[in-house]
């Protein structure tokens, strides 16, 4: 086919590590947050909530400092909430980012009523955080993100909620609405990484070869079959659950990695970009 | 104010580079690298962050009866590449800080004092033109020589132009030009003459527009560049569909589980 010395036609995303784990951190952290809501209303044992609310805190007050280090003047954070762009996926994060945080801080230090007011505020705004950065790299120019656009929202939501039930039950949470949203995602996890390994499409490549592709594949059987078996046939034990949290969080921040990796790899080739 | 365009006609061009030189004089564009490529004489390879005009040296197999070039030669040709200056941006549209604007000329411009280095714009644009300097944090592709048009000046490429092989005008002026200079070469036999601006995809025609020879692809040109926003519907309505499936899952798991089995037992 013909291109210009294959040479890449696209450039490779500028984000570093941060961006990646960033997408783990605040999607963990939004996934808890509704899971803390859940477990609220199912009049749930009150530690389980406020561990929740906790990790919902703590995640969205790291995946600011994550994104601000990742900007090439970070002394200008402030610049995005200077304009409000639904068109912009980054415009819309910054955003949701910025009433996540608030909510879900003030649903750990506010008293009773006005923090669960707070709560519901962080659950909702979490949905979002849990689900935009799928958004985010789906409508993009690089192929191997555009062509998942469909995809990615769902796969990242998945990824979200099996962390933070993970991390729950890390706390030492054993109820069995955790195991069973954790079986939902692993389950859906399992599915995903198959399709992607049926693709056969240019787009998809670095997704199955190169060393994209390995830890693309690793971190999906971690956060995929893995623990969807062992919490299919152990959910009695508690330390088979543990093993199945630790293997979701490493799948889950290896999946995030993978896929900002597979997009620099996709930007390098230049025939899906050209098209023919 | 009157949109303005570039016309590029890589039949005229040279190859001499004086576009690249009198761009990155004008507009204080740093060095980026002396390297020896080895493909043809471009070492340049690509446009960037400090590469806003790039001569690409196309040289193909010798076709016989592609006019303008002797039978047994190689063909070469030569383009000078620049951003295109979508009707839809993908960058402008992509850009969270309302840094990259539309001009009264019709450009893209990135406004320096507000960019925050988010590199959104890095992966929207579907022609690999802008990026990150990485010394600086901003982003940075072609101004249109904002400046020199504001002054009533044209931009400094095609005023060093020496062939005139990039016309810079109102845009709807140029197509004119465009289009006569393709009759003209289909008449000498230069069938293989088009005109690359992508009207008919969601980026909706481009204010800097080309004119090549063959295929589009060897100019490291898309056969059909999309504006990233056409994604924006399939991705949020998954969006949504996911947000709805982890709120009414999360509800149905904790309402139909059974209270927790054992109490918390570690911390």
């Amino acid at each position: 086919m013909e291109n210009y010395y294959d040479l890449p036609l696209l450039k490779k995303p500028v984000w570093t590590w941060e961006v990646p784990v960033y997408f783990f951190v605040g999607g963990a952290a939004g996934a808890a947050a509704m899971i803390g809501i859940a477990a609220q209303l199912s009049d749930a044992d009150k530690r389980l909530v406020r561990d929740a609310r906790w990790i919902a805190a703590i995640g969205a007050n790291l995946s600011a400092p994550l994104l601000i280090a990742d900007l090439g003047r970070p002394s200008r954070f402030l610049n995005m909430l200077r304009v409000f762009k639904p068109q912009s996926p980054m415009s819309v994060g910054a955003w949701l980012l910025a009433a996540f945080g608030g909510a879900s801080t003030a649903a750990i230090i506010l008293p009773r009523r006005s923090g669960d007011t707070a709560a519901v505020a962080s659950a909702l705004t979490g949905l979002g955080m849990a689900t935009y950065t799928g958004v985010l790299l789906g409508a993009t120019s690089i192929p191997v993100w555009s062509t998942h656009v469909a995809l990615l929202p769902v796969h990242f939501a998945a990824s979200a909620a099996g962390s933070a039930v993970s991390m729950l039950e890390l706390r030492g949470h054993r109820h069995d609405g955790l195991n069973a949203i954790g079986l939902a995602a692993a389950l859906f996890e399992t599915i995903t990484g198959a399709r992607i390994e049926m693709n056969d499409d240019l787009e998809s490549t670095p997704l199955r070869r190169g060393p994209t592709g390995t830890i693309t594949r690793i971190g999906g059987v971690l956060s995929g079959p893995v623990p969807f078996l062992l919490r299919l046939l152990g959910a009695r034990s508690k330390k088979t659950r543990r093993l199945a949290a630790a293997s979701t969080i490493v799948g889950s921040l290896l999946t995030r990695l993978a896929w900002v990796g597979a997009g620099r790899a996709s930007a390098r080739d230049p025939r899906p970009a050209l098209g023919g | 104010m009157s949109v303005t365009g570039f016309f590029t006609d890589s039949t005229l061009c040279i190859g001499c580079k004086a576009c690249e030189v009198a761009c990155k004089e004008w507009n204080d564009v740093p060095a980026d690298g002396f390297r020896f490529s080895g493909r043809s004489y471009d070492n340049t390879l690509s446009l960037g962050h400090s590469t806003w005009r790039h001569v690409k040296f196309v040289e193909r197999e010798p076709v016989v009866g592609r006019g303008g070039n002797a039978p047994e030669l190689m063909a070469w040709e030569f383009s000078s590449d620049v951003c295109k200056h979508c009707e839809n941006a993908g960058c402008l549209e992509a850009c969270p800080t309302g840094s990259i604007v539309r001009t009264e000329f019709g450009g893209v411009y990135v406004q320096p004092d507000v960019c925050n280095g988010c590199g959104y714009c890095v992966v929207s644009c579907p022609f690999g033109v802008i990026d990150r300097r990485p010394d600086d944090g901003r982003a940075f592709k072609c101004t249109f020589c904002y400046d020199r048009q504001r002054a009533g000046e044209v931009p400094a490429c095609a005023k060093a132009c020496p062939t005139e092989s990039i016309l810079f005008g109102n845009l709807d002026e140029l197509q004119k030009i465009a289009d006569a200079r393709i009759e003209k070469l289909h008449a000498f036999g230069m069938t293989d003459a088009t005109i690359y601006n992508p009207k008919n995809t969601s980026v909706g025609g481009t204010h800097a527009f080309f004119l090549i020879r063959g295929d589009a692809r060897a100019y490291n040109l898309p056969m059909s560049p999309q504006v990233p926003t056409t994604l924006l519907p399939v991705a949020w309505t998954s969006a949504a569909i996911a947000a709805g499936v982890l709120a009414i899952g999360s509800l149905l798991a904790f309402a139909l589980s059974p209270r927790e089995r054992v109490a918390r037992s570690a911390g």
